[in-house]
């Protein structure tokens, strides 16, 4: 979401994206009735100053919209709640053979679906960035009509099961026993946050494992 | 150049170099409109698709839709030559901008505020307004993404360090 705060306009310009790129709201609905699974935190205030995209859209033109987009300048606020998407069959990753790639190959092709579930984690994200940048007193000038993915999960999940999983928990495939899985592809989620500490953490599990297992003789 | 032009020069010069900015916007931009139509066709550099007249016409729009002010407007931004660029690389751009250009030639600069403020009003219908609504949106994008429009006119300096962190008192 997109918003002028009324509190900032016309105020001296700060410069401060350097030390801190955005905000962080952590996830709130978790520990309150809601009608859907997980939950979802937001970011915002980050690359305010950076694109003036929206000047495009400030109406009038001549020297009182040149002053008209100063003075929105400093109040421009970008508000994004992320949300967790939990599993879903209908989506999944193929072969398209009809594209290749320089080397011929065929290319991977994502086959990304919204569920129920995330579709009413997007509504509630709506509803609270409205009442939120209302409650702080700005213009709203973009509510996003549709979710938009960010992180690339999932592809080759963990589970027990190898009917309904690829890897099992230490990230190896369940059809091939050599084959090791180290990368965001194994989630069974993508989750609300930035997933690469997660990713680390699960390659220094693996790579404990995988010592483990080799001095053993078991690879 | 003429002499009133090295004049208001002059007097612009000793603003920057002696002193902190001792005028009004609005007496700098009397000076600098003195020499607005010089300035389009003094600055223009050579366009790429439109033809010269084309080109100073689309300049002229441009500048007016972002005039010089206290800083400077889309001409010395070098808008002129991005919707040159953008327009020679899109065809949908140049049927656009072919019918704004035979709007323009059968119609006085004043009939653009009247335009601007139908397309504000989200009128997209006439041909000529599809092409104001394009034409705006290539000046604000060439203009704010300029030099001149993000340090000079909206004061970006980058992302800088904060010395202090003070706390917020009101809560």
């Amino acid at each position: 979401m997109e918003a002028f705060l009324h509190g900032l306009k016309g105020t001296p310009l700060k410069d401060d994206e350097g030390f801190l790129d955005h905000a962080y709201l952590p996830s709130f609905m978790h520990e309150r009735k809601r009608d859907y699974a997980r939950s979802f935190g937001a970011q915002f205030g980050y690359q305010n100053r950076r694109g003036v995209g929206w000047a495009r859209e400030i109406p009038g033109m001549g020297a009182g919209y040149k002053q008209a987009v100063k003075a929105n300048y400093p109040s421009f606020v970008v508000f994004s709640p992320y949300g967790e998407m939990i599993p879903n069959p209908k989506s999944f990753l193929d072969l398209d053979y009809d594209k290749k790639d320089e080397f011929g190959l065929p290319s991977a092709r994502r086959n990304q679906f919204w569920g129920p579930n995330d579709l009413k984690i997007f509504a509630d994200m709506q509803r609270w960035a409205t009442e939120i940048l209302t409650a702080a007193g700005a213009d709203i000038l973009q509510v996003y009509k549709e979710p938009r993915p960010n992180h690339e999960l999932g592809g080759a999940r963990m589970g027990s099961d190898p009917k309904t999983s690829v890897v099992n928990a230490n990230c190896q495939t369940h059809d091939i026993k050599n084959l090791f899985v180290v990368d965001g592809s194994v989630f069974p989620s993508a989750s609300e946050k930035n997933p690469t500490h997660t990713i680390m953490a699960l390659a220094a599990r693996l790579a404990d494992h995988l010592a483990d297992r080799g001095k053993k003789g078991e690879l | 150049m003429s002499s009133e032009r090295r004049t208001s020069l002059k007097i612009i010069g000793t603003i920057g170099a002696t002193c902190a900015f001792p005028f009004a916007a609005d007496e700098l931009y009397a000076q600098q409109e003195h020499t607005h139509t010089e300035g389009v066709t003094a600055q223009l550099p050579e366009p790429k698709y439109f033809s010269k007249e084309d080109f100073a016409l689309i300049a002229k729009v441009a500048e007016l839709i972002i005039p010089a002010t206290d800083t400077p407007g889309a001409i010395t931004a070098g808008v002129p030559a991005y919707i040159d660029f953008v327009v020679s690389r899109s065809e949908p751009q140049k049927k656009l901008f072919t019918a704004g250009l035979a709007w323009l030639k059968r119609h006085d600069l004043k009939a653009l505020e009247p335009l601007c403020a139908a397309v504000d009003k989200g009128q997209l219908k006439t041909p000529e307004q599809r092409w104001f609504k394009a034409m705006k949106s290539l000046t604000a994008d060439g203009y704010w993404t300029s030099k001149v429009g993000m340090a000079q006119t909206l004061g970006y300096r980058g992302a800088s360090m904060l010395a202090e962190y003070p706390e917020c008192r009101e809560h």
